[in-house]
């Protein structure tokens, strides 16, 4: 942590659209571009609202966040083969529970967690969620894709077909 | 609330004001009927409108009042339909709860049919579709061919600047695990699900409904001074059977910030794209060349290696599969690109294994960390147990994947007819017991095959054999790479002596000679 302001010990506090307070490592918050932004100009004593993140989409960010924290003080001994191996190991095991998180949210969950890392600037939350939800369109025709997502065809049929014509070459 | 919105406009005409509750009153009572009668509303109507004919005497009345019902009805229907679009389209906006920005970052990671099915969803969709930044990374390979000029051009255009990679071409079907050494090439004539096809269907010359891609399927890529290509950074191509060596050149002519080219089952030439690679795309990373035509294209002369390595400097990853390359163009080309990490010679033929002597040592060669030399006929027995010999020495010490599967053996020294199956001379188990960083695969069925080996054996005679004479008198013209030592690289630099050997000239073996080349 190369800036002076950051420090292990040190917590923000977060407050959520809905008031709820959230405390969080200074070293946990840095992985949000905004928070970390502020914690560079200085400017984050007190509570930072958040007013477009409610509270339990704020705990599931910060759940992400804690998982991500870089912690890695031990293992410096290691040779550089055995951490290059257990770089892998742990990189494995991520990905394991980053989708066991991301699977375990309903739809609106995952659009609350879209827009809220957005709003955060927290940008592999941001990816992860975002292919969430590509995963969910993705090899669907429109019928399905409107099914799913609830969706209502607001073309005229002019539009329609113009539409489908452009787009022919999937559907043959 | 106490001022009223428009009082002057009342004033001036007070008819639009009176109107609008009358017309509203009708409409409401009109439609209203269409569920309070009891009986059915279309024949209450029916009857209803032909009393209404028959209470009028005239005929051009009876005519203007058809054409107002008509006429009215129609622009019901369309007043309904809109009110309902309307309705769908606020739907769903809050539906789907992304906001436009972060629709476009879904659709950006979909692939290229996906998209065009969400962009037929709703206008929504449609619009979010439309937005370059979903086109970055355009993938229209398909197992049948379904996909001509036409799409390419569109989706390319809709990507503008914004194009980072595109795939294009027929596939086999869903593969590619990273390491995976089955062939990607495709002779779609064999294939079932498009048994109905013909490349010579009328319909291909002709209608613009036809799913060929042509030779100029890349042309958008170098229109408008070769915007779309400026910043491309992958190119994948996939047996397009059209495609000639002229317009990929001209195509990766406007790629020069290409990192990533794959080229499989194309009728394209190597040395004349590799030469081309050499000229237009200075950065590339990964070049993954797949031949056509198994082991016949010969084409790679020794000064396009030199120019390749020396002008594509960061090259990590290299493989040509199914091509024919001689040991010591290999080694030019091993040895030059000093970051290479991953090469697969895969099905190649001519190479016997020289080329691995002294690999690890000096620059080049030594950070490799896969190599794959599968299915290679002329792989010989002796030079991969000298290699094993190095590895168990430490050589190498960043190789993680070594393959040297081959379905028909390892060639044995004098005589690559002769093939073993199960080798003495490779230590194989010692080399798992000292070497466990390594994967290594080696698998040999018990028995072979020698079903091709025949037919090849004409061209073999023709093409690999040099004189030595001819050899020491192509010297090479002042390549960075090579040494005074090792001048002989560029045999058949020149005259094209390679194709005018007649099969007569006397046969040395291929080990004794080839040692002069490669000792570093």
């Amino acid at each position: 942590m190369s800036t002076p302001s950051v420090s292990v010990n040190r917590v923000l506090k977060l407050k959520s659209s809905d008031g709820e307070i959230f405390e969080v490592k200074q070293t946990v918050a840095v992985q949000s571009g905004v928070l970390k932004q502020m914690m560079e100009d200085g400017c984050t004593e007190g509570e930072i609202p958040l007013n477009n993140v409610d509270s339990p989409t704020l705990a599931k960010i910060i759940e992400w966040c804690n998982k991500h924290h870089d912690n890695d003080v031990e293992g410096r001994v290691l040779s550089e083969e055995r951490e290059k191996e257990k770089e892998k190991e742990k990189a494995a095991d991520m990905k394991k529970w980053e989708s066991e998180f991301i699977d375990a949210l309903n739809r609106d969950e995952i659009y609350f967690l879209l827009t809220g890392s957005n709003y955060m600037d927290i940008k592999e939350l941001l990816d992860c969620a975002a292919q969430k939800v590509a995963d969910m369109v993705k090899g669907k025709t429109p019928e399905a894709i409107r099914e799913m997502f609830n969706i209502q065809s607001d073309f005229t049929e002019e539009e329609e077909e113009a539409i489908r014509k452009e787009n022919q070459w999937a559907f043959d | 609330m106490a001022k009223r919105p428009c009082p002057s406009l009342t004033s001036l005409n007070p008819n639009i004001v009176m109107l609008r509750p009358s017309m509203d009153d009708l409409l409401a009572a009109f439609l209203d009927m269409s569920d309070s009668d009891t009986d059915s509303p279309s024949l209450s109507i029916d009857l209803s409108f032909e009393r209404l004919l028959e209470s009028l005497p005239r005929d051009d009345d009876q005519s203007l009042l058809i054409d107002r019902a008509l006429n009215l009805g129609s622009l019901l229907l369309e007043a309904a339909k809109r009110s309902a679009r309307k309705r769908a389209s606020k739907h769903n906006s809050i539906a789907w709860a992304l906001p436009p920005d972060l629709t476009i970052k879904v659709f950006s990671m979909l692939d290229t049919q996906s998209l065009c099915y969400a962009a037929v969803t709703c206008s929504m969709f449609n619009k979010c579709a439309m937005d370059p930044m979903c086109y970055a990374n355009i993938d229209l390979r398909t197992v049948v061919p379904k996909v001509n000029n036409a799409v390419v051009s569109t989706v390319i255009q809709r990507a503008g600047k914004s194009l980072q990679s595109l795939k294009l071409g027929i596939v086999p079907g869903p593969t590619a695990s990273p390491w995976s050494c089955q062939s990607l090439v495709y002779t779609i004539r064999n294939s079932e699900d498009v048994s109905n096809f013909s490349w010579n269907d009328k319909k291909t010359r002709q209608g613009k409904e036809s799913f060929i891609l042509t030779r100029t399927c890349l042309h958008p890529l170098t229109v408008e001074s070769g915007a779309a290509g400026t910043l491309l950074r992958r190119l994948h191509l996939y047996n397009i059977e059209r495609m000639d060596c002229t317009s990929l050149c001209m195509a990766l002519s406007a790629c020069p910030s290409l990192l990533d080219l794959e080229i499989v089952g194309l009728h394209v030439e190597l040395r004349q794209t590799l030469m081309s690679v050499s000229l237009s795309c200075p950065l590339i990373e990964r070049l993954f060349f797949e031949s056509s035509k198994t082991g016949r294209d010969d084409s790679l002369k020794s000064p396009t290696c030199v120019d390749l390595v020396n002008n594509c400097p960061h090259l990590t990853s290299l493989a040509l599969r199914g091509f024919k390359l001689p040991d010591y163009k290999i080694r030019i080309l091993v040895k030059g690109f000093l970051k290479l990490k991953y090469v697969d010679f895969s099905t190649s033929y001519s190479i016997t294994g020289t080329f691995l002597r002294n690999l690890g040592s000096g620059a080049g060669g030594n950070l490799l960390e896969v190599l794959i030399l599968r299915d290679c006929m002329h792989l010989k027995e002796v030079e991969v147990a000298r290699f094993f010999s190095a590895l168990l020495g430490g050589d190498l010490k960043f190789l993680r994947h070594l393959d040297i599967s081959n379905r028909e053996g390892l060639a044995s020294d004098g005589d690559w007819y002769e093939r073993c199956y199960s080798s003495s001379i490779i230590p194989l188990k010692q080399f798992s017991e000292v070497r466990q960083d390594i994967c290594l695969l080696a698998e040999f069925p018990s028995e072979g095959s020698f079903v091709d080996i025949d037919q090849m054996v004409d061209s073999e005679f023709n093409s690999e054999i040099s004189l030595p004479s001819q050899l020491s008198s192509h010297a090479s013209d002042g390549s960075l790479l090579m040494s005074s030592s090792e001048s002989s690289y560029n045999s058949d630099q020149g005259s094209g002596n390679e194709e005018g050997q007649d099969s007569g000239y006397i046969i040395f073996e291929e080990s004794s000679d080839e040692v002069d080349f490669l000792a570093v």
